[in-house]
């Protein structure tokens, strides 16, 4: 579950992090990510709620007036901390144990329901979007990259925008599926 | 300075020197550009898991990624979603423009019985498309009751709605000394018309063990459950608490109590 930057210190930070809302908005999604990267790697429980928590430390000390040369390196500094806090705190369990017991996957099907939501929201893109994510994702001839690189080819375009124009695909699609309509269908 | 997606791939599942961890690490937070491949180099890796790409060694490690944050498993299960949906999409190809150019120039005759032999063909296709695809084989649980690294068993337990309450009458499981893996069904009373997602917290007295977000509700005939999935490290002998709430709501939780015991190892 996230866990919010305390409401005093939201302010202050994303005033810090751009100069207009949207600008703020996507820098603090980004350093957000970065952290949750950061602490996933080491594998630590909840990264999401570590990020949360380095950018409450951030936010507090912007408050509290620290000249912040570098709101990323800053960010690292604070993860680094807690980093290391966390791993003190997992320090009991010993380090052999830990990948003795690889949990299993908490895994689940997809319902049937979701499935059909997806397929519905499929039928509202364009029809060459819906090919590409298809040709994109179930098309194989070895690699993925190989594949990929063959069906932008066969489009005449790069593979950066083959990938953008996936994401962006796939974002109407996300859009669509939790969209207020979608689940009353 | 360009990161191979190797390396990439090596930082994500925590496998790269400490060293070299690091210089990433501090190289993530001052590069943009670096980020993004990062993040496409996790969409790469979740596909993969997906698909069953991964080593045993990797897929462990992934799936051990996914055990500690619910973002990333919201990741994989939105992924696993859009791949079950697209193989049901009927079968069209991208026609790349020489092909249409090469179909325009055939004569008529043959163009309307290419055409007959298409439409067939893609009858054909669609009739004998169903859920039992090798994708949906991929995507399904690699081996329902099996863990990839040690074999040992998932456990299945269910809490009903009819169990009754008070410490005296708690239903109590014992978790095998084998199993690595207890899956949890929580029956949900009253829950909303439609699909719905949850936030589960488990709780042994006042700390939480195991949490997660947005846990799709699941329906068997006139009951509906919450599947949890949760590893044996976390599941001490002892009293426990499971709270789950609508993700969309901020009211009141469920609650459902159980003890976990432990069986003695079987010789």
């Amino acid at each position: 579950m996230r866990r919010s930057v305390s409401k005093t210190s939201i302010p202050a930070l994303l005033a810090a992090l751009g100069q207009t809302p949207e600008e703020s908005g996507l820098e603090y999604e980004r350093l957000r990510s970065k952290l949750i990267l950061f602490f996933s790697r080491r594998l630590l429980q909840f990264p999401e709620d570590l990020a949360d928590e380095a950018l409450d430390r951030l936010a507090r000390r912007i408050v509290e007036g620290t000249a912040i040369a570098s709101i990323p390196a800053f960010a690292l500094g604070i993860g680094r901390h807690l980093a290391l806090e966390q791993m003190k705190n997992r320090s009991e369990t010993k380090e052999d144990d830990f990948w003795d017991n690889v949990p299993a996957p908490s895994a689940t099907q997809s319902s049937e329901e979701e499935i059909a939501r997806l397929e519905r929201c499929l039928k509202t893109l364009r029809p060459e979007e819906a090919k590409l994510l298809r040709g994109y994702y179930l098309e194989t001839e070895g690699t993925p990259t190989k594949t990929r690189g063959k069906l932008a080819k066969r489009l005449g375009i790069s593979a950066n925008t083959l990938r953008q124009r996936i994401f962006l695909a796939r974002q109407r699609l996300r859009d669509c599926v939790t969209a207020p309509e979608a689940a009353k269908r | 300075m360009k990161t191979e997606p190797r390396e990439l791939r090596a930082y994500l599942l925590g496998r790269l020197p400490d060293d070299v961890a690091d210089d990433l690490d501090a190289r993530l937070f001052s590069d943009d550009d670096l980020h993004r491949a990062i993040e496409e180099e996790r969409e790469s890796l979740i596909e993969d898991f997906l698909q069953g790409r991964l080593s045993p060694q990797e897929d462990a490690r992934f799936r051990a990624l996914c055990a500690r944050s619910p973002e990333l498993q919201t990741q994989v299960n939105s992924l696993r979603t859009l791949l079950a949906a697209l193989d049901k999409q009927p079968l069209q190809n991208l026609s790349p423009l020489p092909y249409r150019r090469i179909f325009f120039f055939v004569s008529p005759a043959l163009a309307a019985l290419l055409l007959v032999v298409s439409i067939l063909y893609l009858r054909e296709i669609r009739e004998n498309s169903n859920l039992h695809t090798p994708l949906q084989a991929l995507t399904g649980p690699p081996s329902p009751n099996q863990s990839p690294t040690d074999g040992h068993p998932i456990f299945l337990a269910f809490l009903s709605a009819d169990v009754p309450r008070g410490p005296s009458a708690l239903p109590a499981f014992a978790l095998p000394a084998t199993g690595s893996l207890l899956e949890l069904e929580v029956e949900v009373r009253n829950p909303p018309a439609g699909d719905s997602r949850w936030n589960v917290n488990l709780l042994r007295g006042p700390a939480t063990v195991w949490k997660s977000a947005n846990v799709p509700l699941r329906r068997t005939g006139p009951k509906a459950y919450l599947a949890l999935f949760i590893d044996r490290e976390n599941l001490e002998p002892g009293s426990y608490q499971v709270q789950y709430s609508l993700s969309s709501e901020s009211g009141a939780a469920q609650k459902r109590s159980f003890l976990i015991a432990q069986e003695p190892p079987s010789r």
